[in-house]
């Protein structure tokens, strides 16, 4: 008897003594290692298409980190297929990578969080300071939080000083035009009149050459309405606060009949509505157009530039500061217009059947490479070894950063760079990095503080709309809002070609539209 | 397929062990095609119950379908969705067109080539022809594009003839032109080979009495060569009768950018197109739903070929069933 | 005995008896019909190539140009030092050989055994066949079956699933049964099994059609990209049609690239297409007639 207790002591003590040794290092048996105890993990994004692994730098995390990565990546075309084949199919990577928006936001984050198809984040972030902040500069994170819970990490577009209360949606012109042909304003700062004036001078000057004044990019037709609308899409408030359909607003309707003056005055590509992904552009540097409304970020803003080199590579004078230079205009109102966005669009992901163990490794890489340490890493790569600190500032060891046939610096495979896009597009890098055009990222930057002053003086109007209405899920909104404004746009586009009248234009919005609104307004208690 | 009945019929005079034993190395042939089509096709067969039920991920199939049962609500639902019977109008419209005009631009192409007599030109042309073929849309859509838009070459051309510029995406006439003239594009050289084959097989012996009675060849073609390839025409019909309502969703998207181009937007939605339109938006089409479609096209399909069957057999034709 | 079967269906109408041979008004209007047709459809492939061999800067400023004053093969040169497409054309040539001869394969002996009529359970086999034709499961379930399978991320998973054709199945089932009774009664006097009459008659009357069905499914191979794009997730394992749409499918540019790439998209894109349709171009020509062989016993007989 005493024996048998003895025995029981004995085994309930070494029972416990495992459980506790397990605890400390709280490894997980379910998870797998390689060979030589590296913990691996799966982790499949967009930005990996890029990228094909197999560099010292990745290695290096590796080791550090006791990982190994295993990175794949989706189709541009094909992502939100493939990671719903996934879900369906219970067959994610450990972590994975989706797009999430305000018109998708029900189907696929909340869904996916409801059918506890996704891990969230632990409670405590505090152990991983770097994702702390960059959580905290998340705008609209209240909606992102699921019973109080944060089911992902929503992935910046900047971590430090880009505030992104507007987004760069705007106007380039081909200054030298302007100046050649007498209508440069100083500044680039040009009333609506002065617009117009701009547009209608093109337009003479380039007829005779089957050229045109203006184009937008296919989803930013018609941009014009930008400068009489309230929001940029589906739901504004009248005067009551109550929910209307923005598009059949007095402000809206204005809009577009300034849009539809524009196209039978002849100032836009007559052919715009033909557009497919990235053919303005093209007219753009083709120098078929004059004037492009486009997203102008950094990546958009250099590549115009470097194409439309290239297209007038035989022309000696040629200056491309002056064929891309931005367009400040104001509106009959007297005010700038920019679309307001979020400072992210897609969100990294934790496969359900990962184990704590493992997402907090995760997290420790992704803190890492976040701090400045890690930040450092991702751009110039081994300190001491690929660069070096002289004081204050940094040097780069020429010898170790590839150099493309021009001379130039060259792209760095750098593995803990694409590892960073699980949390950080990555804008915060490009003032550091030795490949980044300085002329270009220093122009915008300018552009951006004059606008926030703009914004200060209350002479900036940022089209926005409302959280509690854009973030709402309610049954039917989350069916048909998406639907409803491909249609809308779709109607919007005839009414400014002319195809259809006002009277024809306003019977388009049928039931659906009443309803979802009825909808809106009883939820929200307007 | 009588033909195979009948004998069936006959061979059960013999004793079932018998012909059990005779067929044996046949059997053992076919054993891979049923695991295949067992395996591959079979099992996930009962996946269409899905359209009466909701799909949750972390139940799976089996469980959604017996947790999650629904009823008729996905149906209802697409056949409530807005524009849907609109767009189902469209898919008729164009997918029967499409019929009738790869039918009657496959026959052309078929009796032009049979009626060349330069042996060498012949061959060259029908290898030219038939070779579009084989590219995807998203090909050709680029292809079409470049030459048809406004800066396009034959928009150039046309300029340099002295005449004004077309906008074939700004029209919704237009536009439908040039998706049914991409369609004889890609498929008309494709489709005559069948047709030229079975000229080719007509007996010549109608040509020459023809001859002797003083046919003119545009006589022969109408009497002799047109009749001649009846039976696999209406065969034909009847079995392209069955995609009519899958009018084209790689086409049309392509050609309208992604389906942006709202000026000619509404005479193409179709209803692949429509559910993509508000599926890829809001992800608002469950996959119960997009199950629910995917089985009222083959319902419809598979009624539209025996109907179409029915009709060929009532007027005397060959049908397929 | 020797050409029985293909040889046998009239391909050409060279036999053709016609009136007389001297050419009339209606065979100039027939030639020239003829000829805007081909010309037509070789066009876009002329302007495509004419793109794809104009320096940027040239083509940009006359997006209509039928002629290039200047000749530069700097995006082939980009086609061809890209490490993706090549990894692409590896793998599609691995579907290509491997996946074509085990479609081939199992396609063709179900052809045959559905040829022949003295078997117990044909008619059950026929229709649950036919069934599969109209009625299909849907995505989720055929994932899932991939999935327990074990096939996902595997270039199986490209290759498996295709092994029987049903149209290309009855193609070859359409042909067997167009050979001559008298083959197979004969063979049976002399007491060979349908496995021994199969190799030893069948299939070497038949090489014409299993050339066929054989180009059919390497077309088919040569484009495929649905189940690579559905299943697999290595970047390795893409096939040339993914790693084309990757090049021809315009990105936003989400991530700030510091240094561009500075190609001009349209040649590159171009010359991209091109590079993968050269092959099929190079050897059309010459495999075009078994294609149409294999149309016409399909259909004709089906």
């Amino acid at each position: 008897m005493r024996k048998k207790s003895f025995l029981l002591l004995a085994a309930s003590t070494m029972a416990l003594g495992m459980l506790s040794v397990t605890g400390c290092d709280r490894k997980n048996k379910n998870d797998k290692y390689t060979k030589d105890g590296k913990l691996i993990v799966s982790i499949r994004n967009l930005y990996f298409d890029a990228y094909r692994g197999g560099d010292a730098y990745l290695d290096e995390i590796e080791k550090k980190f006791m990982m190994k990565f295993d990175l794949s990546s989706y189709d541009w075309s094909n992502w939100s297929t493939q990671v719903n084949g996934s879900i369906n199919g219970d067959t994610m990577e450990d972590v994975f990578h989706a797009n999430i928006d305000s018109y998708n936001f029900a189907n696929t984050y909340k869904f996916w969080a409801e059918e506890e198809m996704i891990k969230p984040l632990p409670e405590d972030l505090s152990k991983w300071p770097n994702i702390q902040t960059m959580i905290n500069n998340t705008t609209n994170i209240d909606a992102l939080k699921i019973n109080g819970k944060l089911y992902g990490i929503p992935i910046a577009k900047d971590t430090t000083d880009y505030n992104t209360s507007f987004s760069p949606f705007t106007y380039v012109y081909r200054r030298d035009w302007a100046k050649k042909w007498g209508v440069y304003k100083e500044n680039d700062e040009y009333t609506w009149a002065e617009f117009e004036a701009l547009l209608a001078k093109f337009k003479t000057e380039l007829a005779p050459t089957n050229r045109y004044a203006l184009g937008d990019v296919e989803w930013g037709y018609p941009s014009i309405p930008n400068f009489y609308k309230q929001v940029p899409h589906c739901f504004a408030q009248d005067a009551d606060g109550k929910y209307v359909n923005n598009y059949t607003t007095d402000a809206y309707i204005a809009g577009m009949k300034e849009a539809k003056r524009f196209m039978s005055q002849g100032y836009y590509y007559p052919d715009q509505n033909s557009a497919a992904d990235g053919d303005m552009n093209k007219k753009y540097y083709s120098n078929q157009i004059g004037v492009l409304y486009e997203n102008l970020s950094y990546t958009n803003f250099v590549n115009l530039k470097g194409q439309l080199r290239k297209t007038n590579a035989s022309i000696q004078e040629f200056n491309v500061d002056d064929a891309v230079a931005l367009m400040k205009i104001k509106g009959s109102d007297g005010k700038y217009a920019l679309e307001g966005t979020d400072n992210w669009f897609s969100m990294t992901f934790f496969d359900y059947k990962i184990t704590d163990y493992k997402q907090e490794k995760v997290l420790d890489v992704l803190d890492y490479l976040l701090s400045e340490e890690g930040t450092l890493f991702s751009v110039y790569g081994i300190e001491d070894y690929d660069w070096v600190r002289e004081g204050d500032e940094i040097k780069i060891v020429e010898e170790y950063w590839p150099k493309d046939e021009r001379g130039d610096y060259a792209l760095k495979n750098n593995g803990g760079r694409y590892l960073r896009y699980l949390v950080s597009l990555g804008y915060d890098l490009l003032p550091m990095d030795p490949l980044t055009d300085k002329a270009s990222i220093n122009y915008l930057n300018e552009w951006d503080a004059e606008m926030r002053e703009h914004l200060a003086h209350g002479e900036l109007k940022v089209l926005k709309e409302n959280a509690e209405v854009m973030w709402l899920t309610s049954p039917k909104k989350s069916l048909y809002s998406g639907g409803m404004r491909e249609d809308a746009l779709k109607n919007v586009m005839k009414f400014t070609y002319g195809d259809i009248n006002e009277n024809q234009y306003m019977g388009k919005f049928g039931n659906l539209w009443t309803e979802v609104l009825k909808e809106i307004n009883d939820i929200l208690g307007k | 397929m009588e033909k195979v009945l009948i004998k069936t019929k006959q061979s059960f005079k013999f004793s079932l062990k018998k012909r059990f034993l005779n067929s044996r190395f046949l059997m053992l042939m076919i054993i891979p095609a049923i695991i295949f089509y067992a395996v591959f096709n079979y099992v996930p067969m009962y996946g269409v119950l899905l359209s009466f039920s909701r799909y949750s991920p972390r139940l799976g199939l089996m469980g959604s379908i017996f947790q999650n049962w629904i009823g008729f609500q996905n149906f209802e639902f697409i056949f409530n969705f807005p524009d849907f019977w609109n767009a189902f109008k469209n898919t008729l419209i164009i997918g029967s067109i499409k019929v009738v005009i790869s039918f009657i631009s496959a026959v052309t192409v078929a009796l032009l080539i049979n009626e060349i007599r330069m042996r060498f030109f012949k061959k060259g042309v029908q290898i030219i022809v038939t070779f579009p073929h084989f590219l995807s849309w998203v090909v050709v859509a680029s292809l079409f594009k470049m030459l048809f838009d406004e800066t396009g070459s034959i928009n150039h051309m046309l300029e340099m003839a002295g005449m004004s510029k077309v906008l074939f995406f700004g029209n919704p006439k237009l536009f439908l032109t040039l998706i049914f003239s991409s369609d004889i594009w890609k498929e008309a050289g494709w489709s005559s080979i069948i047709y030229i084959a079975t000229m080719a097989g007509i007996s010549p012996d109608l040509y020459e009495a023809a001859d002797i009675d003083g046919a003119s060849r545009l006589q022969k073609i109408w009497h002799i060569t047109l009749p001649g390839i009846r039976p696999t025409a209406i065969l034909l019909l009847i079995m392209s009768v069955g995609g009519v309502l899958g009018a084209g969703f790689d086409q049309i998207f392509n050609l309208t950018g992604s389906l942006h181009n709202g000026r000619v937007m509404d005479s193409v939605q179709i209803i692949d197109t429509l559910i993509y339109q508000y599926t890829f938006q809001s992800k608002t089409i469950t996959e119960g739903q997009a199950t629910a479609v995917g089985m009222f096209k083959s319902l419809v399909g598979f009624a539209l070929v025996i109907t179409t069957d029915r009709i060929a057999k009532a007027c005397g034709e060959r049908g397929i069933i | 005995m020797k050409k029985v079967g293909i040889a046998r269906l009239p391909l050409a109408n060279k036999d053709k008896p016609g009136p007389s041979t001297k050419i009339g008004p209606l065979d100039i209007i027939i030639f020239f019909i003829l000829l805007i047709y081909a010309l037509a459809v070789i066009f876009p492939f002329y302007y495509l190539f004419v793109v794809s061999i104009t320096p940027t800067e040239i083509y940009a400023n006359n997006p209509s140009l039928l002629f290039t004053p200047k000749v530069t093969f700097e995006a082939y040169q980009n086609v061809y030092t890209n490490q993706a497409i090549w990894n692409g054309f590896g793998i599609t040539m691995i579907l290509l050989i491997g996946g074509t001869a085990y479609q081939l394969f199992f396609t063709v002996i179900t052809g045959y055994a559905m040829s022949r009529n003295n078997w117990f359970g044909k008619n059950f086999v026929m229709n649950m066949i036919l069934v599969t034709m109209f009625f299909g499961g849907g995505l989720i379930p055929y994932y899932l079956l991939i999935k327990s399978l074990g096939m996902l991320d595997t270039i199986w998973v490209m290759i498996i699933p295709g092994a029987i054709d049903t149209f290309n199945m009855l193609l070859m089932r359409n042909y067997f049964a167009s050979l001559p009774k008298e083959l197979e009664e004969s063979a049976k006097v002399d007491g060979a099994n349908d496995v021994q009459i199969f190799v030893k008659i069948f299939l070497p009357l038949s090489l014409p059609m299993l050339a066929t069905i054989g180009l059919f499914f390497a077309v088919g191979n040569w484009n495929s990209w649905y189940n690579g794009m559905l299943f697999n997730h290595s970047q390795n394992l893409k096939t040339l049609q993914q790693v084309l749409q990757d090049i021809i499918v315009t990105k936003s540019s989400t991530i700030p690239n510091p240094h561009p790439n500075q190609i001009n998209d349209d040649s590159l894109k171009n010359a991209a297409i091109f590079f993968t349709i050269l092959p099929m171009m190079c050897f059309y020509p010459f495999c075009q007639r078994y294609f149409v062989k294999g149309i016409v016993v399909g259909a004709i007989k089906g």
